[in-house]
């Protein structure tokens, strides 16, 4: 062959063997996803609803704290339970309670809930690929349980292929309970048990994604993604109304990241 | 407006936040995408981290809390060990709490 054509054809080789080793691997996670690595998928549920078990340490006050502001707002204890139930989103519900007992429109109420939960589409896009060939019934109703906890116990083992869509259930189903029960606890019990969200239990969540993190920031990017969306994440929190600095230090975090590690 | 009307619109946007990018056919296939995706699991949980030990509520704060999960980072960082952190940050932030440092 003509030596240009070899090159060509070396690349076109090389792409192509590329391609065929991304796409195997994105096979082999979702292969990984749907089989749960090899382990039975209700073992891979237990795995996961064990592990996140520690995290109701902190989402028991938190559930009894919106509960508390939600009753203080004016809402009656179904529209409280049922804001848990229906939107089940933490920050987003607290926020919509603060906006009601200020006079809100319902329209800028909407618009909040969904400024302050979009943190969750890069959440579920980073899983999709592994997710996919679960049946779309399934993975509605497994987005539906899809948390910023359950997502930081399970996101890391599924994305790795030692984890299935079970562990995500798992965990998602476990958080979901505790936080209906700390609704309901609030509800139940009221200024009886205010004290508790003093206790500094809610501290439950940043030592256990501090945890969960430290593999991460073994490697350059890892550490940069980090870096730079925690930098981002409290420039934010200080200097900007609101909760989107949320979703910009996530992708400003990940941006950071994948830009690193493209250079190497 | 029923309040109800504003539950269940926030239940709407809020499911879709979740639903749409798992459920939509519309694939992620250029490089730089995917590689952003997969370092969402650091800088989520840095971004929620950060904010929760050093400013709680919305101003920079020293106190128990922050000592307490600098050292539980220091615990997580040597070990990657979720109930000790856990168990060590809880514990040293309950005596100082108790010892009336914060």
């Amino acid at each position: 062959m003509h030596s240009v054509d070899m090159i060509l054809f070396k690349e076109l080789a090389e792409d192509r063997r590329r391609q065929l080793q991304t796409e195997a691997e994105v096979d082999r996670l979702a292969t990984a996803a749907r089989t749960g690595a090899g382990n039975a998928v209700s073992k891979q549920f237990w795995r996961g609803f064990i592990a996140t078990l520690p995290l109701w340490i902190g989402i028991l006050p938190f559930g009894v704290a919106y509960a508390m502001a939600a009753r203080g707002a004016g809402l009656s204890a179904a529209e409280t339970i049922g804001m848990s139930l229906l939107v089940y989103g933490g920050t987003s519900q607290l926020v919509a309670t603060e906006l009601l007992a200020n006079g809100a429109s319902a329209l800028s109420i909407i618009l909040a809930t969904l400024l302050v939960n979009a943190r969750l589409v890069p959440l579920a896009a980073s899983l999709a690929p592994s997710l996919k060939c679960l049946p779309a019934y399934a993975r509605g109703v497994l987005a539906f349980t899809l948390t910023d906890p359950s997502y930081a116990m399970s996101a890391g083992r599924i994305l790795q292929g030692v984890a299935g869509w079970g562990f995500l259930a798992g965990s998602g189903v476990s958080l979901y309970i505790s936080w209906q029960l700390g609704t309901l606890a609030g509800l139940a019990v009221g200024s009886a048990i205010a004290h508790v969200t003093s206790l500094g239990l809610e501290l439950v969540f940043p030592l256990t994604f501090l945890s969960l993190l430290a593999p991460y920031l073994r490697s350059r990017p890892g550490g940069l993604a980090a870096l730079v969306a925690a930098g981002l994440a409290l420039v934010g929190r200080l200097f900007v109304p609101g909760s989107a600095y949320l979703l910009i230090a996530i992708v400003g975090g990940s941006l950071a990241g994948a830009l690193l590690e493209g250079r190497r | 407006m029923s309040d109800w009307v504003i539950i269940l619109g926030m239940a709407v946007v809020t499911y879709a936040t979740r639903a749409l990018p798992l459920l939509s056919r519309w694939k992620v296939s250029h490089p730089l995408a995917k590689r952003v995706l997969s370092y969402a699991p650091p800088a989520v949980m840095a971004a929620l981290v950060a904010p929760s030990l050093l400013a709680p509520s919305g101003a920079v704060e020293v106190g128990p809390k922050l000592w307490a999960g600098m050292l539980g980072a220091a615990v997580a960082w040597r070990t990657a060990n979720l109930p000790l952190t856990v168990t060590i940050g809880l514990g040293v932030f309950g005596i100082m709490h108790w010892l009336g440092l914060g």
